[in-house]
């Protein structure tokens, strides 16, 4: 009950932010032929901004290739950006040397998709986790074993899977070593990419939940990645819709979803088969379906990004850049309908 | 709907696959029939078995290390089990088509679209070549490809993976078969592409007449594409029944887990219901109902002995005789 009552409020309070993104770009070149020419740029990060407020969780949707796991490698310069701002807790981070990063590094940690791909299988899970407990400056030996079964517990795990190797757990657990090891540098931030899109169903609710336990217990902030609209959802207090590099619409999650003002949020809801199904089956459950696919990131066409896909596109939605405009408060979306 | 006839029906199938120091069970006596015109899904998660039993259909189970130790396949009054090679040559594609999941690694990069599509006609019918290439292009068409006739020469890398998944489909057509089984294929696709496909896939079992199995893990796309569901779990089915009444009166404690544990928003601020515990490893399922060191309701009986099916009428059957003694009605 109490949990509920926080969740819900939590929606609406501020705290203060943690970390501020103002204008990202990133273009990758693309060469192609014998002379490796350059053939164009994908635009795979479009001038992104938005913001996460401690404790809170920012949901990034949007389908593959829209750029969401760019923004995230941009954020923890596993990839340095073209253009744009990046503030943690605000000190721009953008011009640090990669020395000067290294403290920051203990406070921004990613979770990967892929939990066989993203663990060491020659170390045990404990040289796993132990190897942050060293980063972080813990030399004594009882106190790194002492933490390491405390962070197994956290995340659920028995204290002697600390001896195995990666290959023999199941992949939930391994993501659960994954936010383990994420957890072992006490970071303030965790970056999700995807974290349960490549478990089983019945699992993927206990990551959710650990992850939700671990939010109240530790205040962690997180950038909740997904192409999942159901998860992003239920677990984030604000929603940022991606297409082609650029945010759609981006407001607090529970008008997203009661309140979608972008087509192509609206496209997205339209589209996730419901389980909430009528006796009367084929009228009401029809899905409705968005027309053509992604344009081709090499040529963009100007205008907006969506409007080879959008059913209300009129001329100048071919001509002109538009902008995020704030129709209500807290609530941006990127289309010429606000004007 | 009850009155349709049976256009497959799966009896008592147990495939095992074996190495040097195991056997797993991967489907351990599974039974299902596809009605004509029907579509029927069988959901569970990775490793129930649910792909297994649906390539024993075609006869593309490896052998060694897999091995169909028994049941029978009875499609069209002949037990496929018990056909050759070129029998089943013969219904393959023809009366049986597949859909894979990975478009990608199931269409050949060397070969062309039209190539490809025309082979899976030309091994079943004589037929002149201009015949062909018109048959061809109506293909393309009808999946709802755009500029068939310059996709016709295009190879694979060519698509986007809804388009190649397009093709895929419109090969599984090529020679209006009876029965489609298609094994997951939106799993590599967009929420958006993933519509347009279930939108298609239901339109032309409509307008072809033709019935689908729907292999998934995905219970929005069950509740949106089923007339009928099997659920499966470690091997076993462990729930059937019309898709309404399994979404809205679930029997089984692994089904209400399932569809307990799927977060939305409304859902928002509770605790999600998470089933505790992993898939048990086909090698070393527990004895018994193989479910039962996860289920909330086992009782002592359930670590002994395997239940059989409960029925609740209107052939909604439910493999927890537990849940059936509390409340029996419908």
């Amino acid at each position: 009950m109490s949990f509920t009552n926080l969740k819900m409020k939590s929606i609406h309070t501020h705290n203060p932010v943690i970390l501020k993104v103002e204008g990202l770009k990133k273009y990758f070149p693309l060469r192609r032929g014998f002379f490796q020419r350059l053939a164009g740029k994908v635009r795979a990060v479009d001038g992104v901004s938005f913001e996460i407020e401690q404790g809170k969780t920012l949901g990034l949707v949007g389908e593959s290739g829209c750029g969401k796991s760019t923004v995230a490698r941009l954020i923890l310069k596993l990839l340095e950006s073209d253009e744009g701002k990046i503030f943690y807790q605000g000190q721009d981070i953008q011009t640090f040397s990669e020395k000067k990063m290294k403290p920051l590094r203990k406070k921004m940690q990613i979770i990967f998709q892929d939990p066989f791909g993203s663990l060491n299988p020659r170390m045990t899970i404990g040289q796993t986790i132990e190897e942050g407990l060293r980063i972080l400056g813990i030399q004594n030996r009882q106190q790194r074993k002492a933490r390491l079964q405390k962070l197994l517990e956290m995340v659920g795990m028995s204290a002697h899977s600390a001896d195995r190797y990666p290959h023999e757990f199941s992949g939930g657990q391994r993501q659960r070593i994954g936010i383990a090891r994420a957890l072992s540098v006490e970071p303030d931030l965790i970056i999700c990419d995807e974290p349960i899109s490549a478990l089983d169903v019945s699992i993927q609710a206990q990551i959710i939940n650990l992850l939700n336990d671990l939010q109240d217990k530790l205040g962690l902030s997180y950038l909740f990645i997904s192409h999942d609209l159901n998860v992003v959802g239920y677990l984030s207090h604000k929603v940022a819709v991606m297409y082609q590099g650029q945010i759609m619409e981006y407001a607090p999650a529970d008008r997203i979803f009661e309140n979608p003002q972008h087509p192509y949020t609206l496209a997205l809801l339209a589209a996730i088969p419901n389980i909430r199904i009528n006796q009367k089956k084929d009228k009401e459950n029809k899905l409705k379906v968005l027309g053509g696919e992604p344009p081709d990131p090499l040529n963009p066409s100007p205008g907006c990004k969506f409007q080879t896909r959008c059913p209300f596109a009129e001329s100048h939605c071919r001509k002109n850049e538009i902008c995020l405009k704030e129709i209500s408060k807290e609530h941006f979306i990127r289309c010429s309908r606000a004007l | 709907m009850a009155n349709k006839t049976d256009l497959i029906s799966v009896n008592k199938l147990k495939v095992n696959f074996r190495n040097n120091t195991e056997i797993a069970r991967a489907v351990d006596g599974v039974s299902y029939t596809v009605r004509r015109e029907e579509t029927v899904c069988l959901v569970g998660e990775s490793g129930c078995g649910k792909t297994v039993s649906a390539l024993s259909i075609l006869g593309l189970i490896d052998s060694p290390p897999g091995e169909i130790v028994s049941g029978e396949i009875l499609f069209a009054g002949k037990n496929l089990l018990k056909l050759g090679e070129q029998e089943l040559q013969r219904i393959r594609g023809n009366h049986i088509s597949m859909v894979f999941q990975e478009p990608l690694t199931s269409l050949n990069p060397v070969f062309t679209i039209g190539d490809q599509i025309t082979e899976a006609i030309r091994i079943h019918k004589v037929i002149a070549p201009d015949e062909l290439y018109e048959r061809c292009i109506q293909l393309l068409k009808d999946v709802g490809i755009t500029a068939p006739q310059e996709r016709f020469n295009d190879y694979p890398h060519q698509l986007s993976g809804g388009q190649r998944q397009r093709v895929m489909i419109a090969m599984a057509l090529a020679c209006d078969p009876e029965l489609m089984i298609a094994d997951e294929p939106t799993t590599a696709l967009d929420v958006t592409v993933q519509a347009q496909i279930l939108q298609l896939l239901k339109s032309l079992q409509r307008s072809r007449s033709m019935s689908v199995l729907y292999i998934t893990h995905d219970l929005g796309v069950v509740a949106n594409i089923a007339d009928r569901v099997y659920v499966m779990y470690a091997g076993i089915i462990v729930e059937q029944a019309y898709t309404y009444q399994l979404f809205h009166h679930p029997r089984h404690p692994y089904t209400q887990g399932l569809l307990a544990s799927l977060p939305n928003l409304s859902k928002r601020g509770q605790r999600l219901y998470s089933i505790p515990g992993t898939v048990p490893n086909p090698a070393h399922k527990p004895p018994g109902c193989p479910f039962h060191p996860r289920c909330p309701f086992a009782i002592d009986n359930c670590r002994i002995q395997c239940p059989e099916m409960c029925n609740y009428g209107n052939e909604h059957l439910a493999r927890c005789p537990v849940l059936y003694e509390k409340n029996p009605d419908i």
